[in-house]
């Protein structure tokens, strides 16, 4: 069964492939990219498995981390899609995602220090573990900027997100089974895991088979227009109002 | 253990927010920066927060002795509750009209050019006081009755008054940062 799923997972790869030659689903290039490299990893594993089985398990973690990484792509595409239009949230956005980093990579430099020590599969899979959660804090920001400015996403872009975090979602929570085979439940997640990304291959499927128009925002020379006007009254009104409460609260 | 609970807290975090997400449709843009709207919900909230005389009113405990020393039990529970409604209508207007604000300050702020991140996080910060207390005072008015809320409605009120003062700065800044546009 779970090889059953596993082809079927490649064969979506390919449609989905398949599917970004379309002119206008260009401009997700990196998400198109990042599934082909999903791809030749696919069969590159299923190369190394068949005939240098004794180097699998490290070629398996490095292609991991080499996919991890790009994966770092397709969130600031997705980033820049989304906030693209919006420059203010767009620039408040990249302050917040280089503190982020910031202080990941520092945790990251001082644990490696720390455990100097330990083998490179071990190191790797350390790094592997950060390099998701990283990716996972990454779009716990995005989705809270999007929620909060009440941005607008078309429905190409929304299936693209939701399909990635679904695919970080279960790949966060099944890490630490997969790394660590000896834990009670980890053949069941094991088992488990080619079907999740089946669900994330299928609903960016769906999402990208036709093309949809991203929507339509207000132009920001309008807003500053509109607002010009307003602010001086706002002023006034607000100071008035204060003062109101705060006698209410005092008496 | 360690290595189980922080991705499992994220994971869930993150797939909340993604349901939360679609479930609010793609977080559409509903609130448009509209002039005239903002105009009618800062004159509709300095109407309401004028009328301190009524809040005072609301309040008062001489009415419930007023009532009790009457005897009737009954009408203690209509005073009651009638109280409850009034208040409890009276703070959710001041809710609709400060959370109005917020969205059309979202609006402004979704479009500008300039984002000012230190006086985003003092208006949330303010933003969440206020709703905290809010959902406070209504919870203690249902469990309470209305006449041992006082104090409350007073730090509701003070909260409303910090958040004015924090949109006043904001609305102070984007003018200093319109004239800066306008001049280039």
């Amino acid at each position: 069964m779970g090889q059953f799923i596993w082809w079927i997972c490649i064969l979506l790869e390919v449609v989905i492939v398949s599917l970004g030659r379309r002119r206008r689903f260009q401009r997700f290039a990196i998400f198109y990219g990042y599934i082909l490299c999903i791809l030749a990893s696919d069969f590159s594993r299923m190369y190394v498995y068949r005939w240098h089985l004794s180097v699998y398990g490290r070629f398996y973690w490095i292609s991991e981390i080499v996919l991890a990484i790009l994966g770092y792509g397709l969130i600031a595409e997705i980033y820049s899609q989304a906030l693209g239009r919006y420059p203010g949230v767009s620039q408040f956005a990249r302050i917040s995602l280089a503190a982020i980093l910031g202080l990941i990579a520092m945790k990251v430099t001082l644990d490696l220090f720390e455990n100097a020590n330990l083998s490179f599969a071990s190191l790797v899979v350390e790094l592997e573990r950060y390099l998701r959660l990283t990716q996972a804090g990454l779009l716990v920001l995005f989705l809270f900027l999007l929620l909060y400015y009440k941005i607008p996403v078309g429905r190409n872009l929304r299936g693209l997100v939701t399909g990635y975090v679904f695919f970080i979602v279960s790949s966060v929570i099944s890490f630490p089974f997969i790394s660590d085979p000896g834990i009670g439940l980890a053949h069941l997640v094991r088992k488990m895991e080619p079907t999740f990304y089946l669900i994330s291959l299928l609903i960016w499927l769906i999402s990208l088979w036709t093309y949809y128009p991203e929507p339509q925002t207000e132009s920001s020379n309008e807003i500053l227009k509109d607002y010009g006007q307003l602010v001086q009254e706002t002023v006034l009104l607000l100071h008035r109002a204060r003062a109101y409460l705060l006698k209410v609260a005092g008496s | 253990m360690n290595h189980f609970i922080l991705p499992g807290v994220v994971g869930c975090v993150l797939l909340a927010l993604l349901l939360y997400w679609l479930l609010q449709g793609g977080a559409a843009n509903e609130n448009q920066l509209d002039l005239l709207k903002i105009r009618e919900t800062l004159a509709d909230l300095q109407l309401l927060i004028r009328s301190q005389n009524l809040v005072a009113r609301m309040f008062d405990p001489k009415d419930l002795e007023f009532v009790r020393a009457e005897g009737d039990p009954v009408l203690v529970r209509l005073l009651n509750r009638e109280r409850k409604a009034a208040i409890v209508g009276w703070m959710r207007r001041m809710r609709l009209q400060v959370s109005a604000l917020m969205a059309y300050r979202i609006s402004y702020a979704r479009g500008t050019k300039k984002l000012r991140p230190t006086m985003e996080l003092r208006l949330t910060l303010e933003y969440v006081t206020f709703l905290m207390t809010y959902y406070a005072l209504i919870f203690l008015v249902w469990l309470w009755g209305p006449f041992h809320a006082r104090r409350l409605v007073g730090s509701a009120i003070k909260s409303v008054g910090l958040f004015c003062g924090v949109f006043e700065d904001f609305v102070s800044s984007s003018v200093m940062a319109n004239k800066q546009l306008s001049e280039m």
